[in-house]
């Protein structure tokens, strides 16, 4: 799912679906019940479709599951709010991700500001280390001790399979910051599995 | 493609497998209380709000009839009730609130892997028709978990109850075990407004309490009175109700008695804030073991009911009703009371 790109009209259907309310107007402000059910539908087909890649995608980056849910929860109802406000060629996807990468840093950057004994790293659970054996999470360990950014652009890069520029897109930065974030990151990463050896 | 690149790719699948598509929860539209058809609903902290702890006591209002204790058997005279005429309780809270679990310690001891949970380190509340959130809280140092969570039926003030929990050292140092026990406890109080806006502040009670004399609170209806029980055993039992505007306090004692009184936050307030259920939990402070071995949990469960309008001074001039579990059933663990006080 990652990979896809999914526009605004996919999920409207015929233009006269579409929620026309002033811009500005959030649904649940508009007086069209009709509307803002169309709306409401066309977001619930988007969560049923990609709720699962996205809150994965921010579980890998948080390591934390219920941070995940919340992220991806609050992106949806954050896409639901500005339904109105999108023009008809909106990548609805790329949208999701870059609320979900922005979601993300707001709960990283909530987990600096805890006091310290009570910011302990999301430990692996023990069905995690049931499933993934010591050795195959050494990678994913270490890339949960790179900076926020380069775990970002590793994981929208090798975990989504986002290509160089929608990867720059959900991360706000420039195609060529991606590609020097990426070899810092992975040359960081490999630095790191030998110490760890 | 690396070494690297591919052994990335593939830890990365195989962590991301650890959120299996059915485990992802439903998705909640601001405005939306019900739920979105064709998405299986599950329950659990994870994936639901825990609408018991909220406090919610509509919720608790309907659990409680339905019948957990079968209090339709036990409660002389009582049978089918006509439906409350619309106490506050019968409305949906505005805002809930949710301990957050699952921190684990993980440490290597001698080639041994050990780990400890501790529940409840810190709070979020959530608006209840939107589902967005609208505060974490963390407990005052040198503090680390919330044990105690009470609210008002309107779901828009908020009191918990802090504790020092260091479980990771507690059985190995009885001494932290002692200062868990021992350490009083803090409590802070939430004021939501209408627009989501949270006011957090500290809540100095004229009563003090520790975790070891196994303390319960539970606020009023209205919002305005806290419960607080705590005591027993070798202990005075004690019920406290404060005024939070006033800082005035009432209290219930009662020496020498083999129980803790123990409020439910659930249901422990009738809609009027006018009686208190308080449940008699026998206690065994630091049994020996020959104690243990003799110790029999009672066949019934004994509550109490406190009219705080009332005159007295004791928990023995309350009501008293001894339920008791219909043939083949074990004694009711969990009490509440019904919004208006008949069952």
């Amino acid at each position: 799912m990652e990979g896809d790109v999914a526009h605004l009209s996919d999920f409207t259907g015929a233009p006269q679906a579409r929620t026309t309310g002033p811009a500005g107007l959030r649904p649940q402000e508009d007086t069209g019940c009709a509307e803002l059910r169309a709306a409401a539908h066309a977001v619930t087909a988007l969560y049923r479709s990609h709720a699962l890649g996205l809150t994965r995608l921010a579980f890998i980056v948080l390591g934390d599951r219920q941070s995940a849910e919340d992220v991806v929860q609050e992106a949806f109802c954050g896409l639901f709010r500005a339904w109105d406000r999108l023009p008809e060629d909106t990548n609805v996807l790329g949208y999701l991700r870059v609320s979900v990468v922005n979601g993300c840093r707001t709960v990283i950057r909530r987990r600096k500001r805890t006091p310290q004994s009570l910011a302990i790293p999301p430990a692996p659970s023990a069905e995690a280390a049931m499933l993934v054996g010591e050795e195959r999470r050494a990678a994913v360990a270490a890339l949960r001790r790179l900076p926020p950014r380069q775990r970002e652009a590793l994981v929208l890069r090798y975990f989504a399979d986002l290509p160089e520029q929608e990867t720059a897109e959900a991360m706000g930065i420039s195609r060529g910051t991606v590609k020097s974030t990426t070899a810092r990151a992975l040359a960081a990463l490999g630095r790191m599995l030998r110490e760890d050896q | 493609m690396t070494v690297l690149e591919d052994r990335l790719r593939s830890e990365l699948r195989a962590e991301s497998e650890l959120i299996s598509p059915e485990s992802i929860v439903p998705l909640r539209l601001p405005g939306d209380t019900e739920h979105v058809p064709g998405v299986p609903r599950r329950r659990g902290p994870q994936q639901w709000p825990p609408w018991a702890i909220p406090l919610a006591a509509a919720a608790a209002a309907a659990a409680v009839i339905a019948g957990t204790f079968a209090a339709a058997h036990m409660l002389p005279g009582s049978g089918p009730e006509p439906r409350p005429a619309g106490p506050k309780y019968a409305a949906l809270p505005a805002n809930y609130a949710y301990t957050v679990q699952g921190d684990i310690y993980n440490y290597t001891s001698r080639g041994t892997q050990y780990s400890a949970s501790v529940t409840g380190r810190y709070l979020k509340v959530r608006s209840t028709a939107t589902g967005k959130l609208l505060a974490t809280v963390f407990p005052p140092k040198p503090y680390n978990n919330f044990s105690m969570i009470t609210a008002d039926a309107s779901g828009t003030v908020f009191v918990l109850g802090a504790m020092r929990d260091w479980e990771r050292h507690a059985k190995t140092r009885p001494q932290v075990y002692l200062e868990n026990q021992t350490t009083l406890m803090r409590f802070l109080e939430l004021r939501i407004g209408p627009s989501g806006q949270v006011q957090q502040s500290s809540l100095p009670l004229p009563v003090t309490v520790s975790p070891g004399q196994e303390p319960s609170i539970a606020l009023s209806p209205e919002g305005s009175r806290l419960a607080v029980a705590f005591g027993g055993g070798r202990a005075p039992a004690e019920v406290a109700v404060v005024s939070l505007g006033s800082g005035r306090v009432r209290r219930w004692v009662s020496p020498g008695v083999s129980w803790t009184p123990q409020l439910n936050y659930r249901g422990a307030w009738t809609a009027d804030g006018r009686t208190l259920l308080l449940q008699e939990w026998p206690v065994l402070r630091s049994p020996s073991r020959p104690a243990l071995n003799r110790y029999h949990p009672p066949a019934t469960t004994s509550v109490g009911l406190i009219d705080t309008l009332a005159p007295g001074g004791t928990l023995a001039a309350g009501r008293l009703l001894v339920l008791r579990p219909p043939a083949g059933e074990s004694a009711p663990g969990d009490v509440f009371i019904t919004p208006t006080a008949r069952s």
